[in-house]
């Protein structure tokens, strides 16, 4: 399947008036601006062990083939078990991309077991993700929510449903995903913060529509069991596992690990 | 390489680190429950004494050359063999414990090999001296118990030499009245033969046996008296030729006569000889010529002796009659011989037992009696502790590390390329300040300290204060403790006898 191209997919209200950090959706109802917030990040090896990680990313986009089966700027956050740390990287490469120039960037909280990017930006209980897939009749605009931070878009979990994980199966999340890099260009990227492949079935889903998977490991605490465990559901039900299409972040190590050896704060 | 190690060590080690309250806890737990043990060991007191194997007693020594027993009888090194054998000691141990009288095989060697192993000996340097120490908790019961075995090894020596010395004593009353009867048997055949052949015996010549043996005992009496005629003080002037001219001449005389032409001879060369050194020739002469009466009565003695060997040898063969004649009388002499043998051997087993049997011999003497200090000699408690600290610490390191090993854990991003073939994009440095959970990696620390020291904390505390609290023995009032072994009749000695 080629990658989709801007002309050829609905933009599900996505034009590029849509961008503009509006505080109010077509309704007129105002939008809360979302926020945030990463401590520390000032601190100049934290930047830059996510920009070795965005560098990594990017790469491998430009590295990619243009007709490859799923594009590679749909990035899948995920690890093999919970609190290995998938939001904080999902916000620290956000807050990344910041830094570039004229690049957009959605961050969609797919954890429907536990919605942390969402309470974390202050859009916990807003109209999100599933509101959307449910239909509703909700457009994409509708769920997308500024940010403080300028280029940065969030899209909250939802109200939660007991069909989340069909929901985020259906065609319409693909459309959707279609919809936000057409309406991003090609100086945009979705980021996809979702649980844990080991305790959430719809990670698996997002993974079928992820051209890119950056799967977490943290130092001392995740088992190589449940990597190989992770790595081989996806592998078997989400597409090839190879090193073109996934990669790992080793997070919580500590400062004498870090492939940044010189910093400061500044 | 140096680095790839390096490497390897540190990843170890931040993999146990990444477990290390679980070594502490582990730790924690070991050595309370150690600490808990050491301090219950009872104290260790030693108890000493010295014996003194005395090599000759002054009675013994007035027995020497006449008493059947040996010099190594009962020495030092027979001391320290038969000291710990099983029966010395099963008889202390059913002193002890009357309870061990019934106990089966396996049980009672088991006994003998708990005792035995708490007895140590120091052996005898040469000095005749052994000290024999007993380690007990029980300080009267380790000072009883050597008590019981210098008794107990003094009282079986004393017992096994006077019953060896009794049956040496009864075999040779045996062999006394045995052979009383087979002399008085071989008289009383000589006497009827004598009777029944009276020319037989009347006209019996020498034997030649007999002559032989004559010859040879006047040799040696008069070699003998001839060494006894030698001056004591040899004069500086007489050298080796001298000498053995003189020994030559001696030699022919048991031989020959002095009219003998060799023995002319050598008179002649010595006395030339002896010219030679003309300060000496007539103190020689006077020497050679003055013979004394004892060499004149020796060397006629050898020659009536060569003179009766003759005769026998020239004599006609003996009779079927005079051969048994000569049987009886050969017969009856040994017999006599043989008996007479006997009861000078019984004379001295009774003298041995009067040395060697008697237990106020002097042979073994308790030169320093059972004493026991009054500080323990262990357990030495700061070094089990110490020890006890570096195994559990140890164990606690083994577990963290087993079970990192069995988790899977990564603590480099290396590991993780080398598992699963994925690049590592990047790494994240943890910051604490990014914790999102109720508590923070110093809160978790504190309050799995907070829990530790609730867990061991009254442990140790207790231990402390139980090892403070242990207090020496205080030697004095055991040293003054009057036990009576006879009336040990309840197993352990009967402490609470003493005041």
């Amino acid at each position: 399947m080629p990658r989709s191209g801007a002309n050829d997919k609905p933009d599900l209200g996505l034009a590029d008036a849509a961008w503009e950090q509006k505080d109010h959706n077509a309704h007129g109802s105002l939008k809360r601006i979302g926020s945030v917030a990463t401590p520390h990040f000032d601190e100049s090896r934290t930047r830059e062990e996510f920009r070795v990680i965005k560098r990594h990313l990017v790469s491998r986009i430009s590295a990619a083939p243009e007709y490859a089966a799923r594009n590679p700027r749909t990035i899948l956050v995920t690890s093999a078990s919970p609190k290995e740390g998938k939001t904080t990287v999902t916000l620290g490469l956000a807050m990344s991309f910041m830094f570039e120039q004229d690049v957009r960037v959605v961050l969609i909280d797919a954890d429907m077991r536990s919605p942390d990017l969402s309470r974390r930006m202050g859009l916990g209980g807003e109209l999100g993700l599933l509101d959307f897939l449910e239909g509703n009749g909700l457009e994409a605009r509708d769920i997308v929510y500024p940010t403080s931070v300028k280029g940065i878009f969030a899209i909250p979990a939802g109200l939660p449903r007991i069909t989340a994980p069909e929901l985020i199966a259906s065609a319409r999340m693909q459309q959707l995903l279609d919809a936000l890099l057409q309406g991003m260009g090609e100086s945009g990227f979705v980021v996809m913060d979702s649980g844990s492949v080991l305790s959430c079935s719809e990670t698996i889903s997002l993974a079928s529509h992820a051209g890119q998977i950056l799967f977490v490991a943290t130092k001392g605490q995740t088992k190589r069991a449940d990597i190989d465990e992770g790595l081989g559901r996806l592998h078997r039900q989400a597409g090839p596992i190879d090193e073109t299409r996934a990669s790992m972040v080793f997070n919580k190590t500590s400062r004498s690990q870090s492939a940044v050896r010189y910093s400061k704060k500044i | 390489m140096a680095g790839s190690i390096f490497n390897i060590l540190f990843d170890e080690l931040q993999r146990i680190w990444r477990y290390r309250w679980l070594v502490i806890g582990i730790a924690a737990l070991l050595f309370t429950a150690a600490a808990a043990y050491i301090v219950r060991i009872p104290n260790v007191y030693e108890a000493s004494a010295q014996l003194f194997v005395n090599k000759e007693t002054p009675v013994s020594a007035a027995a020497h050359g006449v008493s059947l027993v040996g010099e190594n009888f009962g020495s030092s090194y027979v001391v320290q063999k038969t000291l710990l054998n099983d029966k010395n000691l099963r008889n202390a141990l059913v002193r002890l414990n009357p309870q061990a009288a019934s106990m089966d095989q396996a049980a009672l060697q088991k006994a003998l090999a708990a005792l035995r192993a708490k007895i140590r000996i120091d052996p005898d340097q040469g000095d005749g001296f052994i000290q024999i120490h007993f380690q007990d908790a029980d300080p009267v019961r380790a000072r009883d118990v050597v008590q019981l075995l210098l008794d107990q090894f003094i009282a079986a020596n004393i017992t096994r030499n006077r019953e060896e010395l009794r049956r040496a004593g009864e075999f040779l009353d045996q062999q006394i009245v045995s052979y009383a009867a087979k002399s008085r048997a071989a008289d009383d055949n000589l006497m009827a033969f004598a009777r029944a052949h009276p020319r037989v015996v009347s006209q019996a010549g020498p034997d030649a046996a007999d002559a032989a043996t004559d010859v040879a005992n006047a040799q040696s009496a008069y070699s003998a008296a001839l060494m006894a005629r030698q001056p004591t003080a040899a004069p500086a002037r007489d050298d080796s030729q001298v000498n053995a001219l003189r020994a030559r001449i001696a030699t022919l005389r048991t031989e020959y006569t002095d009219q003998y032409p060799d023995v002319v001879a050598a008179q002649r060369q010595l006395t030339a000889l002896l010219a030679a050194q003309s300060a000496v020739v007539p103190e020689v002469q006077q020497e050679v010529a003055a013979e004394p009466t004892s060499v004149r009565e020796a060397r006629g003695a050898l020659a009536a002796a060569q003179a009766r060997l003759r005769q026998a040898r020239q004599g006609p063969p003996p009779s079927p009659r005079d051969a048994e004649w000569a049987d009886l009388k050969k017969r009856s002499a040994i017999l006599r011989g043989n008996y007479e043998e006997m009861l000078s051997r019984r004379e001295a087993t009774h003298l041995s037992e009067a040395v060697y049997a008697d237990k106020n011999s002097g042979k073994y003497q308790v030169t320093s009696p059972p004493v026991v200090p009054p500080l323990p000699i262990g357990p030495n408690r700061r070094l089990y502790l110490l020890l006890a600290a570096v195994a559990a610490f140890g164990i606690g390191v083994a577990a963290a590390y087993l079970r990192g090993s069995i988790n899977g854990i990564f603590v480099a991003s290396r590991e993780l390329e080398e598992a699963f073939g994925l690049p590592v994009a990047g790494t994240v440095s943890l910051e604490k300040a990014w914790q999102t959970g109720r508590l923070t990696g110093a809160g978790r620390s504190l309050l799995t300290l907070a829990i530790v020291i609730t867990l061991i904390g009254p442990a140790a505390i207790l231990t402390v204060s139980r090892y403070m609290a242990a207090r020496p023995f205080a030697g004095g009032d055991i040293n003054s403790v009057q036990i009576d072994l006879r009336q040990a009749n309840t197993g352990i000695l009967p402490r609470d006898q003493a005041k």
